[in-house]
């Protein structure tokens, strides 16, 4: 049953270039946001109009903060995936304003039941071994996570696919089981590893070894020093215009931001002091991206202790703390208030109309009275023998979040809420949570919103994954099986945007702010976009840079 | 001799074995696995039946002691295992180039610390009260008192920033070891300086030195053959013991730098649970303060011949 008529489809109008034809329809299905509208004509590449030809060459460095444990698409983490974005291209990727962008499909299109997906290929696209990419390829990278004795991570993201068929080199046909509205942003963006290869190397020789039809091939890799790719002159949009790509890892914030001054690097991926991102924020000679993260600063609250369970106690913790001067004090104003579990850089998702909690503590105490805990001799609330106390973890040595975790205990101690604060690793914190066993935490994790994706199923059903908060509603249930099956934006957005108006509503876990990203780049990089609502998704771009001598 | 040897090394494996077990327990005791990293901050969805066949894949939903003996009989072999985390390698080759970083920036700063102290310390021993005694005594207190890594961040601020005559980090070229060096060896030559003068301030008023004095030798000579060799005797017991505490002293000065040594990995395989690597790396640590402490007692007998081996076979 071949889908009905063609509803979304992309044409190239030069090299590079893509323009959509009908955008409405597209918005429709892929849920492309009202960022694109915004942004006027939809062309992806930046091309230099100077007068004089860019310069050529050079080795482009970019600082990091951890090792690059690994080079293959299966594994996560901004930094890795840095790396993975220059090495390998997927069919669909997301831009640095969170659209998709097809890379390796020229084409594709959804049938009206959404269960089948049709992606025609670019021809002659190579892989850094010579060999030409094809529809086997696809069929090979999706199906591996398929297979448990793989043990992907990414099992459930390619977890609704029935079968993938391959017409012929260039086309493939996705059939699903049921609707899985993820797939867009998280199964067509993940990189195509070629099957030839990859099979016959294994995962864990891969990560290492890594071919791609990315712009950049692989040079020389150690992982806790730096990776160095070289320019792969068949890349099918074009050779790079730098000879080099280096990632180069520096721990030390305060030295990435001296290597930045000194012209050793000549971008910092990971953010630098707040002090530093001020300063380079105003220095002429560096070009700096600001852009607001996906990733929800939280308390985590385990929502079955009985001191927690009350909602109104969440509220009354929402209304006693002042996140505008927290996010002054704390993040010296690199962070924005949270107004539920959706970013705000995820425009089209994104709900603004919800219940707000301004710092308000005389709203507070009266919730916590009318709740029925009253002050003790000690100032602390409690009911019925009771205290209304709880325990916080921070993860051991987070500078960051400890003056944090302060500056909320002090809140709460005004309105008659002790919290005590301790340290343990992340590892800890994070078995403890899911089993229960810790009364909160306070972490940055996803609720919704990673890659312009707005599905939280894994931190907010009952049966979540990484439901932190022992969290558990019908109705949030319900509507996050429903969007994650719903393929029409416009009917997906309803959805998420009354999980929003739950989520402040309810409180489950204190949503505190989001945090905001500096990509920082030497005026001697050339082709950077004007703008960009993502910073960290701009590195896929450097192909198209160039480096002033 | 052979004897003896043989005790310690018995011993010593015995001490290795007792350590790996300890750390393996408290590691496992402790909840939380590497699977929990496999996640960053969320974002793509996982579910509780991938992450449990993620554990099972690698045996992880094991007891911990399975996990061990499982372990240690690789480790036997010579097959230290996989990491968690950097998976297409082998832990072997990983420590191996880690621990050869390390290693250098160890001996190159413990030379260079050496060979500064031990002049100071006699001279300001021998000139005691003077300017130059002052001046060795301030400087080591502030060598100690600065800490690392203060002194890395001024030192890269004044010769990458300012100067511009070296790298502010990593060890491209023989310019980037400079730096580092120099922070690693500051606190030891003022911790080595300030033992030297004490020590060598203690042999100058025995009882030999005055005889050697009254036989006539010149100042020079009993400086060297009678002072200086006494006097080194708890400057190698103090490199010995130093080698404990590598690791922790590495750490910092690895971090700033970036420089991809030991302490930069076992520091990071804390942090993720990457057991296999943390547990390697205590076993590489274990092998070397034992041998390490077996060369310090072997020195002893070279630099002091009144301390002999052969009669301690049964401690």
């Amino acid at each position: 049953m071949e889908g009905k008529k063609e509803e979304v489809r992309w044409v190239q109008v030069a090299e590079g270039k893509w323009r959509r034809i009908s955008r409405r329809e597209f918005l429709k299905i892929a849920g492309v946001g009202v960022a694109a509208a915004s942004l006027g004509p939809f062309i992806f590449t930046e091309k230099s109009v100077g007068a004089t030809a860019p310069p050529r060459g050079g080795r482009l460095v970019v600082l990091v903060h951890h090792s690059v444990y690994s080079l293959s698409p299966h594994d996560r983490g901004y930094v890795i995936r840095t790396a993975v974005a220059q090495i390998h291209n997927a069919l669909l990727e997301i831009n640095h304003n969170l659209e998709v962008e097809p890379v390796l499909a020229k084409d594709f299109t959804i049938s009206r039941d959404g269960l089948v997906w049709t992606f025609n290929l670019r021809q002659g696209v190579r892989f850094h071994d010579g060999v030409e990419f094809t529809s086997r390829d696809v069929k090979y990278t999706f199906e591996w996570h398929l297979d448990p004795k793989n043990a992907s991570a990414w099992a459930d993201i390619f977890s609704a696919i029935d079968r993938i068929e391959t017409p012929n080199k260039y086309q493939v046909v996705i059939r699903f089981k049921y609707p899985d509205a993820r797939f867009l942003r998280f199964g067509a963006t993940y990189p195509i590893v070629p099957a030839h290869y990859h099979s016959q190397v294994g995962e864990d020789k891969y990560k290492t070894a890594p071919i791609g039809t990315g712009p950049f091939k692989l040079k020389e890799w150690r992982a806790a020093e730096y990776t160095l790719l070289e320019a792969f002159p068949q890349h099918f949009r074009g050779r790079p215009k730098v000879d080099e790509f280096m990632l180069r890892v520096v721990p030390e914030a305060s030295v990435r931001a001296l290597a930045l001054q000194t012209g050793d690097a000549h971008s910092s991926f990971w953010n630098l002091h707040p002090l530093d991102n001020e300063r380079f924020s105003r220095d002429p000679n560096f070009i700096v991206f600001r852009t607001v993260d996906l990733t929800l600063n939280q308390f985590s609250l385990n929502n079955k202790r009985p001191q927690l369970s009350d909602r109104r106690v969440r509220q009354a913790m929402m209304y006693a703390i002042d996140r505008e001067r927290m996010v002054r004090e704390i993040f010296r104003g690199q962070a924005v208030v949270a107004t539920a579990n959706i970013s705000p850089t995820v425009k089209f998702y994104y709900e603004p109309n919800v219940k707000k909690y301004t710092y308000d503590p005389q709203r507070a105490n009266q919730l916590l009275d009318e709740a029925g805990w009253t002050r003790g001799a000690d100032g602390i609330r409690e009911k019925a023998g009771q205290k209304l106390q709880f325990t916080t973890y921070v993860i051991s040595g987070d500078q960051v979040r400890k003056p944090q975790a302060e500056f909320v205990q002090q809140a709460l101690r005004e309105v008659g809420i002790r919290m005590e604060i301790r340290e343990a690793p992340w590892a800890t914190i994070y078995e403890r949570l899911l089993r229960g066993e810790i009364d909160s935490a306070l972490f940055n994790w996803t609720h919704g919103g990673f890659d312009g994706e707005p599905d939280a199923t894994d931190t907010l059903s009952c049966k979540g994954g990484t439901n932190f908060h022992q969290f558990c509603r019908t109705r949030v249930d319900q509507l996050l099986a429903a969007g994650a099956r719903e393929l029409d934006p416009e009917r997906r957005r309803r959805y998420y945007s009354e999980i929003q108006k739950i989520v402040a509503e309810e409180v489950p876990m204190l949503y505190m702010t989001y945090w905001e990203w500096f990509q920082i780049f030497s005026r001697k990089v050339q082709g950077l976009p004007r703008e960009a609502l993502f910073g960290p998704r701009l590195y896929r771009l450097a192909w198209q840079w160039s480096l002033m001598r | 001799m052979v004897r003896y040897l043989a005790v310690r090394t018995a011993q010593g494996l015995l001490i290795i074995f007792l350590v790996s077990l300890g750390t393996f327990s408290m590691m496992h005791l402790v909840p939380g696995d590497p699977v929990s990293l496999l996640l960053g901050e969320g974002g793509v969805p996982v579910t509780k039946e991938v992450i449990e066949n993620i554990r099972r894949h690698w045996g992880l939903d094991r007891p911990w002691y399975i996990q061990f003996f499982t372990w240690f009989g690789n480790m036997l072999r010579g097959d230290m295992g996989q990491s968690m985390v950097r998976r297409g390698e082998p832990v072997g080759k990983m420590i191996w180039e880690a621990a050869w970083v390390t290693f250098r920036l160890n001996a190159f700063s413990t030379v260079l610390a050496v060979a500064i102290s031990l002049p100071l310390g006699v001279l300001a021993a021998v000139r005691r009260y003077t300017w130059l005694d002052y001046f060795v005594m301030t400087g080591s207190t502030l060598g100690i008192a600065m800490p690392n890594f203060w002194l890395s961040l001024i030192l890269i601020i004044l010769f990458a920033h300012i100067l511009g005559l070296l790298p502010p980090f990593g060890i491209d070229s023989w310019k980037g070891w400079v730096l580092p060096v120099i922070v690693l060896a500051s606190d030891q030559t003022a911790l080595f300086a300030r033992m030297m003068r004490a020590s060598t301030l203690e042999a100058l008023s025995q009882d030999y030195v005055r005889t050697a004095r009254a036989k006539g030798l010149s100042a020079r000579r009993v400086i060297y053959n009678h002072v200086v060799r006494n006097a080194l005797l708890p400057i190698v017991t103090l490199i010995g013991y130093r080698a404990a505490y590598i690791l922790s002293g590495t750490i910092v000065v690895e971090t700033i730098f970036a420089i991809p040594g030991l302490g930069q990995l076992f520091t990071l395989s804390v942090l993720y649970r990457d057991y296999q690597v943390i547990q390697a790396i205590v076993l590489v640590f274990g092998v070397l303060v034992v041998v390490a402490n077996l060369l310090t007692d072997l020195t002893y007998a070279m630099v002091d011949p009144r301390i002999r081996l052969v009669g301690v076979g049964g401690d």
